[in-house]
């Protein structure tokens, strides 16, 4: 597909609200402003619709078309200004099925605003239509030349929640053509739902082992636009998990070897691989991620889990991540080897709540600790820290769940986006009922809904070597003693 | 009879026309004052107008990063918080940012300022500033404060805060240390990594294969070169952040339990 230059993304419960407002039961159009707040991606600009505006009384008029008083339009937008927010405009097409063309009203009533609103809030005027079918369409009037403000058709609309919907315009996001390899995928769920998950921007964070069969998985079911992050080089030690990697690729950026093999293995005809060589807390790395429409965290260190988790709500990109734990009995011999699987997303528990990260950790990672040997050798034997060992076998078991996450949060089968979060113990075959948790009464992400780049949190920073205790400094016990003296 | 009558009318009229002459030479001063006054209006709008042909007529500025424009050469502070800003200049005070350099104008809301293009204002708060609004090192220091804490960062190192910690549980109980911690910016999401502690206190081993206390022990060069003394790192971050309260006072709390079990 074409990569989307703007795009709207709207939580799953705001979406619910403004479709209750603007689909009457009596099939009249009507209207409503909201604001919304920025996510700038690498090329992307993202509208993060986080509050409604909706109409009192008076403020509006209902009369097949829908029109606004003067007097609504400059209480929403001295709130988008007060807010310092965007404003956006939306109206409903009950007649209308999928994305959603512009009358010559509405073409003037959002043209005329977009000087005042971009005077008021200095972003641009955001458009959105939503049709008979909850599909929604989206614009955004971008400020070309003095007085004059030109229409940027957003390529996506996303509403982002419990389950991931996407409207596309096909012109800019073109439907794929199903290839004679995709057959057997396509019958198992449809050829409008495979033109649906295969424009998805999937961005997969990390690639080793897990990230390494998630990247086959998308590759081969037909996906066209997949982004690729890790700043790591491929060692010897790794070739016993790595499925894209042999001998002759040791010393090369794992993202680079891993591109060229999918490239060889997609299905789609217009497969587009982007290669990140960088950390997703590095800035580089974090724009690029605020580009995709869903991501894969196949990271084991906390302050990557905390950076995605923090995209996942304030920039409203869901999540899937998953996790391996390895444990040797006190013989060596193998006394426990879990996985799990679990999708962040808004309305959902975060990776912090589900215990996937402690956030104690991650300032010790920015200050490089835990590339520190004997920092990681003090941990206790059971710190998630010390519990990576890992082999081919486990990677693919977790591997397959966090695709299956994905798939079941897009494709929504009969109804069902949410397979809770999952936890399997290979010692004893204990599969653990899925749990469908909310985030702790302290956790402060719920809270950052769609705040995007206004959230206040600023998670990135650059990589840091630790230094090691070089033996010159150090202290001996008798030295302390003396300092004391 | 008659005679009488037409006396009192003539000194009726000799004291209106007295009254009458007497107006008009106060007339005639007033109008003079007023010549007086409009002839030195006159000049300053000439000089204005002479003045105003060497400027733009329009200032244009910036009041809390959005662009404003006047044909005013003069304004006081509280005008611009006022009319510009549109706050409350009894609550709010103006500050002229130039560069890296700013000048507060602080108890000087009246006074006025002469105005000229590309002027960077920012409007700065007087009020209550509650503690939740503050991140980062600052967000710490505050809540250092409510503990009793006087608190500082090291010059030119906003994140590293430090301060004195009278030590009132276990074996060191009694001992004032100086205690130091990198802030993330992000705090009170991230919590500090853990203390770096002055003087040393445990030995600093090259392996680390020691339990608490004596294990995750380190240098500290950072806060050795610019706090002076002897510094060392105790790597013991907090667990379960995620599940607390977000507080200094929480993180307080996980620092007295590490000076407990020494």
């Amino acid at each position: 597909m074409s990569r989307a230059a703007y795009s709207v993304a709207i939580p799953e419960h705001l979406a619910g609200v403004a479709r209750a407002h603007l689909l009457r039961r009596d099939r009249q159009e009507d209207l409503c402003f909201a604001l919304w707040r920025p996510s700038m991606g690498r090329s992307r600009t993202t509208a993060l619709v986080y509050k409604l505006v909706l109409p009192e009384e008076g403020e509006r008029n209902v009369h097949g078309n829908a029109s606004f008083e003067p007097a609504y339009f400059e209480r929403a937008m001295t709130e988008a200004a007060a807010a310092g927010a965007g404003l956006a405009l939306m109206h409903s097409h009950p007649r209308g099925r999928g994305w959603q063309g512009m009358s010559l009203d509405d073409v003037r009533a959002e043209q005329g605003h977009a000087g005042a609103v971009f005077g008021a809030t200095r972003k641009p005027f955001v458009g959105l239509t939503i049709a008979g079918d909850a599909s929604w369409s989206g614009r955004f009037w971008v400020r070309t030349a003095p007085r004059t403000h030109a229409r940027h058709n957003c390529a996506t609309v996303r509403v982002v929640g419990n389950r991931l919907k996407v409207t596309y315009l096909d012109e800019l996001a073109p439907p794929p053509v199903a290839t004679a390899e995709q057959v057997r995928t396509v019958s198992a769920w449809g050829a409008e739902a495979q033109r649906d998950i295969a424009r998805l921007r999937v961005g997969l964070i990390g690639s080793g082992s897990v990230g390494g069969l998630v990247g086959d998985a998308i590759a081969r079911s037909g996906f066209e636009d997949l982004m690729l992050m890790d700043f790591d080089l491929i060692e010897i030690h790794n070739l016993d998990r790595l499925s894209y990697a042999t001998r002759d690729d040791v010393g090369l950026l794992k993202v680079d070897v891993q591109a060229a093999h999918l490239s060889a293995r997609a299905t789609a005809d217009n497969f587009n691989v982007e290669t990140i060589p960088h950390a997703v807390f590095e800035d580089e790395g974090f724009r690029a991620a605020l580009d995709c429409d869903v991501l894969f965290s196949c990271v084991d260190r906390p302050w990557g889990r905390y950076v995605l988790n923090l995209i996942a709500y304030a920039h409203l990109i869901p999540v899937i991540d998953g996790g391996i734990a390895v444990r040797c009995n006190k013989h060596g011999k193998l006394a426990a080897a879990d996985w799990k699987a679990h999708t962040a997303t808004a309305g959902r528990q975060c990776l912090q709540c589900l215990r996937q990260y402690d956030p104690g950790l991650v300032q010790a990672e920015r200050e490089g600790l835990l590339d520190d040997p004997t920092y990681i050798s003090g941990l206790s034997n059971d710190h998630p820290l010390k519990m990576r060992e890992n082999v081919f076998a486990f990677s693919m078991a977790c591997a397959s769940l966090q695709v299956l996450q994905m798939l079941a949060l897009t494709l929504d089968p009969l109804g069902q986006p949410n397979p809770g979060a999952q936890l399997y113990h290979f010692v004893g075959n204990i599969t653990e009922p899925p749990a469908f948790e909310s985030c702790h009464p302290e956790c402060q992400f719920p809270s950052l809904i769609a705040l995007g780049d206004d959230c206040g949190v600023h998670p990135c920073g650059p990589r840091k070597e630790f230094l090691g205790n070089e033996s010159e400094n150090v202290l001996s016990s008798e030295e302390v003693k003396e300092n004391e003296e | 009879m008659e005679n009488t009558e037409e006396l009192k009318q003539a000194e009726a009229h000799l004291h209106r026309a007295e009254a009458a002459l007497e107006h008009a030479q106060q007339n005639e001063q007033a109008a003079q004052a007023d010549e007086r006054t409009a002839m030195h209006d006159i000049a300053q709008a000439v000089e204005e107008i002479r003045e105003a042909e060497h400027h733009p007529r329009e200032i244009h500025f910036t009041v809390d990063g959005e662009e404003y424009e006047t044909t005013e050469r003069e304004l006081t502070p509280n005008e611009i918080i006022r009319e510009f800003g549109k706050k409350d200049s009894a609550t709010n005070y103006l500050v002229e940012i130039k560069g890296d350099h700013k000048i507060s104008f602080q108890g000087k809301g009246d006074e006025k300022i002469k105005m000229h293009d590309c002027m960077n204002f920012q409007i700065v708060s007087t009020g209550p500033t509650p503690v939740s609004d503050l991140t980062g090192p600052a967000a710490f220091i505050e809540g250092l404060r409510g503990l009793g804490y006087e608190a500082q960062a090291l010059p030119g190192m906003p994140d590293h805060v430090l301060f004195n910690y009278a030590v009132e549980t276990g074996s060191r109980s009694g001992q004032t240390v100086r205690l130091g911690f990198i802030v993330p910016q992000d705090f009170p999401n991230i919590p500090p990594g853990g203390p770096h502690v002055s003087p040393h206190i445990q030995a600093i081993h090259s392996s680390n294969d020691k339990p608490h206390p004596a294990g995750g022990v380190h240098q500290s060069p950072e806060f050795q070169r610019l706090a002076g003394g002897d510094w060392q790192y105790w790597s013991r971050p907090i667990q379960d952040w995620g599940q607390r309260k977000h507080t200094v006072t929480t993180y307080m709390g996980h620092i007295w339990r590490l000076w407990e079990t020494q």
